[in-house]
């Protein structure tokens, strides 16, 4: 059985395993325009230079696969079962996973010349030689992949603006308070941040926000999101409104064709409605999945996340998972001895968690969010003391 | 790791092995792993809103529920071992100031005055008038002395301010911590220790050292009143060890603290009739009394009583099959006995109404018929023997010779031999010139988390050969008699030349035809002031205080809370102190520098935590290195 | 394959499998060495309290373990014994496997700035807490040996983070 993936990354790595690990004589090919394999979350210490790209690397793990095609798929014929290559060749399957990643949102920011994004380790390298360039850098979009980049930059000794468009930074993985926190934090370390402001436009190294500000910015990084790697589908028939349409085994329509990570669009975990995500954990759980139901397993995708978070931001550790404010109807519990902590309840239920400063614990939560466990009086109750244990489950039903 | 050094005891173990019969050893076994938090001294119970441990590493809990830290909670815990001590030796003090009265009283025939001279000695360093009065009345004046100072007196006690050096005192007064009362400090540190008393760890520690001098003072008492009423010990050979045993006897062990019955028992076993009874009953070698623990010294140095065994070991005395009756009073007893007692013939006799052990038989102990009833347990014990079971006799034929019962007074008067006029001369000279380089108390137990003797055997050896003269009580004493080394041959075998020097012009003087031994047996743990009253007197001598003699102590296995009321006071007394065994108190970085470190700036004396014996008598060679040089002497 | 067995019934709450964590994630490996050390071992278990019932919990060494696919440095990864075990210089500190672990038992060493979780002694016979219970509430057991449906349910609860009936 010949299986093709469509994508280096780690839904591609971790759905090459759980093929492997079905079916030991499976043919897998790998197909990836840039380098394959490496930790994509840690090109922001590409950046600043406390990693190089061998530390970085897992293509020495990666032992399940049978060739490796450095090329991109142009597209998809799912009646002949073939992929075409922009190299101009063809390439057969009887399987296929489709996880091409996503692409950096571009602005639109009259006269400004190159908008360098930070999504692949290219592009890390990329900003890292401007940098050495200039004394003063823009980033463009407060979400964590600016927060990083910001903070590389500032690291290279750049005086670094970040400005965003939204009222508050990190949305939706920290709420308004929690965004505060991590803004005065990031001053401290150097850090301007303009929120509820964009770029209007650029001219002799300048950026003029829309409030009027003019900010020096002969280097500019963007970050304001990412849009999954759909257009080269055009035409295949295959369903991709915002990111691949998948059922519950994550096949997309079409005989022998799945897809996983960023490329595809699911249902969330909390709120049930179909999004596309570019979390980590996501791609490696829907690469797990896809790959065993391509080896001819029939698992069923819980449901991917939406918010699911942990990092650390100049010294806060924090963890969000599901949703960090809440809907009409949900109880939101906000407080904590150390640092921060809210949770979000829809009656017995955990919607969405955010812990900041003290972490301990926290995959408790994300698994009762993830489990839609019902919680008992006592628990929900622990839960907002913090005293919530592992226990309190096991124990439950020895009681 | 071993469990005992000595082949006596080896021998028992590997019979307690066969016969499946759990010792100390195994119980120990058994209780592993114990506990970090209560070996660290980081758990608390003095209240019923704990328990609770404080985590030694930071990550836990660094306060209990009432916000005490790990300092308060150690000094508190350490507080009552000491003050648990402390009641010890105090309530066994006070049960000879009573039997004294009532001995004055008439009312305890079997109890006569044995020592006058020191009756009237005692008796006017505690300011009683004695001139011509009667021996009963002094008596009875100085037992009422002594039971008042268990409570709270205006005054100091006068068992720790008269028997110490004139700066201690001072010394003792400058830091606060002259004990009143024995009974009263005792109840104090119990309320300053309770739920949301005394905090700070350092006052804390200073009330401990406060208590810890009011058990030197009854330990004190306890001696100077056995000595009065039983003789004080002067030097007698007798042997130790297990092999005292005998298959020919009806045996009879004694075991606990208190010479108030044993030796009226060691007194009893010569009577004729209980000893033709012990022939009939089929024993033709009568009866033998031997002891365990330290009655046991208590006997061996006035009846010369062969020693059994010592406390840890207390157990294989039953396991050779040979003993018939063990009559115990208190302190160090272990319940166990009960049970290995009835796998074989051995009665197990409690006398004390403070001390029943279940299974055990009971014989409540009397001080106005105390002859009377040491018959009645002797035979009880030849009763005893006839239901022996010959094929469970396995007695292992190792002794060794002891030289027991230096007392002060017994060390003065061998001394005295040498120089009538002036008897510490001769040891202050030989001190100065080196042919003694220091002098070290040996004090303690013998635990199961040593192999039984082997720190003591090794810190002997190397302070031996070092000229240091090794003083012992209590259950050190037994180790050491039991390895041979209170003979006259050990000298010979382990003392270095200066020492050996030392020991053999005051024993051929003594008419001993040979050496003193290199161990000097000063008596039981009660008897830890004997040591301090021979320090006390050089330093007198020299005009110099304790804080400054190349004198120094070692616990190197101890067990008892007594074991830490004593290291307590000879630290306050200036000694450097050394424990062989870490002590629950590390879990406090401030305890433990108060410990070690502070109290050195504050009293002169301080612990030493060692386990290692070998590094541990190096270290108190050192301490006698430095105090040599203080004093301008060769180190 | 020997698995560490709880079980909470017999759990006294007295905190000796931590204490005894510690003192093997210590440098002296003794309390006394420790503790004068001034060192600052960081637990790996934790025995939480469910009102009033006791139980030790520790990483279950998961088959298919979330902290690993969590993992975004390559840090933790699974031994030849199936230990889950961390490569400690490729931990970035992102937390990922706080977020994830079902049990909360790996938590942040806040002085090194890494992920701290249990290493199932993996250089002993017998793992320190295993060695430390004074009750047995935590025992080693051959796998093979847990009954079927006990392993069925520890399995199912591993993965749900709920103990299924």
């Amino acid at each position: 059985m010949h299986h093709v993936i469509l994508g280096g990354s780690i839904a591609a790595a971790s759905a090459a395993a759980a093929i492997r690990g079905k079916d030991p004589r499976a043919e897998i090919t790998v197909v990836s325009p840039e380098t394959p394999f490496y930790f994509r979350p840690l090109i922001p210490m590409l950046m600043d230079g406390s990693r190089r790209m061998e530390d970085i690397s897992y293509a020495g793990q990666v032992k399940d696969v049978t060739r490796l095609i450095s090329d991109r798929a142009e597209g998809l014929d799912t009646k002949r079962c073939v992929v075409a290559l922009e190299s101009g060749g063809e390439l057969g399957y009887d399987r296929l996973l489709i996880a091409t990643g996503s692409a950096p949102l571009i602005p639109e920011i009259p006269g400004a010349g190159a908008l360098l994004p930070l999504r692949t380790a290219a592009d890390a390298l990329e900003l890292r030689k401007a940098a050495s360039n200039a004394k003063d850098a823009l980033v463009v979009g407060g979400g964590l992949v600016g927060i990083k980049a910001a903070l590389a930059l500032g690291k290279l000794g750049l005086r670094v603006t970040i400005v965003e468009k939204l009222a508050h930074l990190l949305h939706p993985r920290l709420d308004s308070r929690g965004a505060a926190a991590v803004e005065e934090r990031l001053r401290l370390y150097g850090i301007r941040v303009i929120t509820g402001e964009t770029v209007a436009e650029v001219s002799t190294g300048k950026a003029r926000l829309s409030g009027g500000a003019l900010i020096e910015a002969p280097l500019i990084a963007v970050a304001i999101g990412s849009a999954p790697c759909t257009g080269w589908l055009r035409g295949s028939g295959l369903k991709a409104d915002g990111g691949i349409c998948v059922d519950e085994n994550l096949m997309a329509g079409a005989g022998g064709v799945f897809a996983a990570g960023d490329a595809a669009s699911f249902t969330d975990t909390v709120t049930g409605l179909k999004i596309n995500s570019a979390l980590w954990t996501n791609a490696v759980e829907m690469g797990r999945i896809a790959g065993e139901n391509m080896a001819g397993g029939k698992l069923v995708c819980p449901g991917i996340w939406r918010v699911l978070n942990a990092t650390e931001i100049c010294g806060i550790p924090m963890v969000s998972a599901g949703k960090t404010e809440a809907d009409p109807g949900e109880e939101a519990y906000a407080g904590g001895h150390f640092g921060y902590r809210k949770l979000i309840f829809d009656g017995p239920r955990l919607k969405g968690m955010l812990f900041m400063g003290d972490v301990k614990g926290a995959g408790i939560y994300t698994n009762i969010i993830r489990n839609r466990t019902e919680l008992s009086e006592r628990q929900k109750q622990k839960a907002i003391e913090a005293t919530l244990g592992y226990a309190d489950f096991a124990m439950a039903g020895a009681r | 790791m071993e469990k005992s050094i000595d082949k006596a005891t080896l021998g028992m173990i590997a019979k307690s092995g066969r016969q499946k019969i759990p010792l100390v050893w195994d119980r120990y076994e058994r209780q592993k792993p114990q506990c970090g938090f209560g070996e660290a001294g980081l758990c608390c119970r003095h209240c019923m809103q704990g328990p609770c441990r404080i985590d030694p590493f930071g990550e836990g809990p660094q306060e209990g529920v009432c916000g005490a830290t790990a300092d308060t909670m150690v000094a508190r815990g350490l507080a009552r071992a000491v003050a648990a001590g402390t009641a010890s030796h105090g309530g066994h003090a006070k049960h000879m100031a009573r039997t004294l009265l009532m001995s004055a009283e008439g009312r305890a025939p079997d109890y006569p005055v044995r020592d006058e001279a020191k009756l009237r000695a005692v008796a006017e360093r505690s300011g009683i008038n004695t001139g011509s009065r009667s021996t009963r009345k002094i008596a009875a004046d100085l037992a009422k002395k002594a039971l008042d100072e268990f409570s709270e007196k205006d005054s100091p006690l006068a068992w720790a301010a008269t028997t110490v050096t004139g700066g201690r005192v001072r010394t003792f007064l400058k830091h606060g911590v002259v004990p009143t009362g024995i009974d009263s400090v005792v109840s104090e540190m119990m309320h300053r220790t309770t739920y949301g008393v005394d905090a700070d760890p350092v006052n804390l520690l200073l009330g401990t050292i406060k208590c810890a001098l009011a058990d030197y003072a009854g330990c004190h008492m306890a001696t100077d009143l056995a000595d009065i009423l039983f003789g004080t010990p002067q030097p007698a050979l007798t042997r130790a060890n297990l092999g005292v045993i005998r298959k020919d006897a009806v045996n009879i062990a004694v075991h606990g603290h208190n010479p108030l019955l044993s030796d009226m028992i060691a007194q009893a076993a010569s009577d004729e009739d209980l000893v033709n009874k012990a022939r009939e009953a089929g024993a033709p070698g009568g009866i033998n009394v031997v002891g365990i623990c330290c009655t046991g010294n208590e006997v061996m140095m006035r009846r010369k009583i062969p020693l059994a065994t010592s406390s840890v070991s207390q157990e294989t005395a039953i396991l050779t099959g040979a003993l018939d009756a063990m009559v115990v009073d208190y302190q160090c007893i272990m319940p166990s006995l009960a049970g290995i007692a009835e796998c074989f013939h051995t009665k197990l006799i409690t006398t004390m109404p403070i001390a029943r052990i279940p299974k055990a038989s009971h014989i409540e102990f009397n001080e106005e018929k105390a002859g009377m009833q040491a018959r009645q347990i002797i035979s009880e014990g030849i009763s005893a023997f006839r239901q022996r079971d010959p094929k469970k006799i396995d007695i292992p034929g190792v002794t060794a010779p002891a030289l027991a019962g230096f007392s002060a007074e017994a060390i003065i008067s061998a001394l005295a031999v040498v120089n009538g006029e002036d008897p510490l001369k001769p040891l202050i000279d030989s001190i100065a010139a080196g042919n003694v380089y220091g002098v070290c108390l040996f004090a303690g137990c013998n635990t199961v988390k040593v192999a039984q003797d082997f720190n003591y055997i090794e810190m002997v050896k190397r302070l031996a050969k070092k000229n240091v003269l090794v003083l012992a009580t209590g259950c050190a004493s037994g180790a050491f008699a039991r390895h041979g080394f209170m003979s006259p041959e050990a000298t010979n075998q382990y003392a270095g030349d200066g020492l050996k020097t030392v020991l053999t012009a005051i024993g051929e003087a003594a008419g001993l035809n040979g050496p003193l031994p290199p161990v000097l047996h000063m008596g039981s743990c009660v008897d830890n002031t004997r040591a301090a009253d021979v320090a006390v007197a050089i330093a007198n001598k020299l005009g110099v205080d304790l804080d400054r003699l190349p004198v120094a102590a070692s616990a190197p296995e101890p067990v008892t809370e007594k074991a830490v009321a004593i290291g307590t006071w000879a630290v306050a007394a200036g000694l450097p102190t050394h424990l062989g065994i870490v002590p629950p108190v590390i879990g406090s970085k401030t305890v433990t520098g108060v410990l070690t470190k502070t109290a050195r700036d504050l009293f002169g004396g301080y612990f030493i935590v060692e386990p290692d014996p070998l590094k541990a008598a190096d270290a108190l060679l050192e301490t006698m290195a430095e105090r040599r040089k203080g004093l301008g002497l060769s180190a | 394959m020997e698995v560490i067995y709880v079980r909470p019934e017999r759990c006294m709450g007295c905190r000796s499998c931590e204490m005894g964590c510690m003192v093997q994630h210590s440098k002296a490996k003794s309390l006394a060495g420790a503790i004068l050390g001034g060192e600052r071992p960081r637990k790996r278990l934790f025995v939480e309290d469910a009102d009033g019932s006791r139980m030790p919990v520790l990483c279950r060494h998961c088959e298919d373990a979330p902290c690993i696919k969590a993992c975004i440095s390559g840090c933790l990864y699974k031994d030849e014994k199936g230990f889950v075990r961390r490569h400690k210089e490729k931990c970035i500190g992102c937390w990922s496997c706080v977020m994830l672990c079902p049990f909360g038992v790996i938590t942040a060493d806040p002085e090194n700035h890494i992920a701290v979780k249990c290493d199932r002694c993996h250089k002993l016979d017998v793992p320190a807490c295993v060695a430390s219970c004074p009750t047995k509430a935590l025992v080693l057991r051959d796998v093979e040996q847990i009954p079927a449906e006990k392993r069925r349910r520890l399995a199912l609860s591993e993965t749900t983070g709920r103990e299924v009936a």
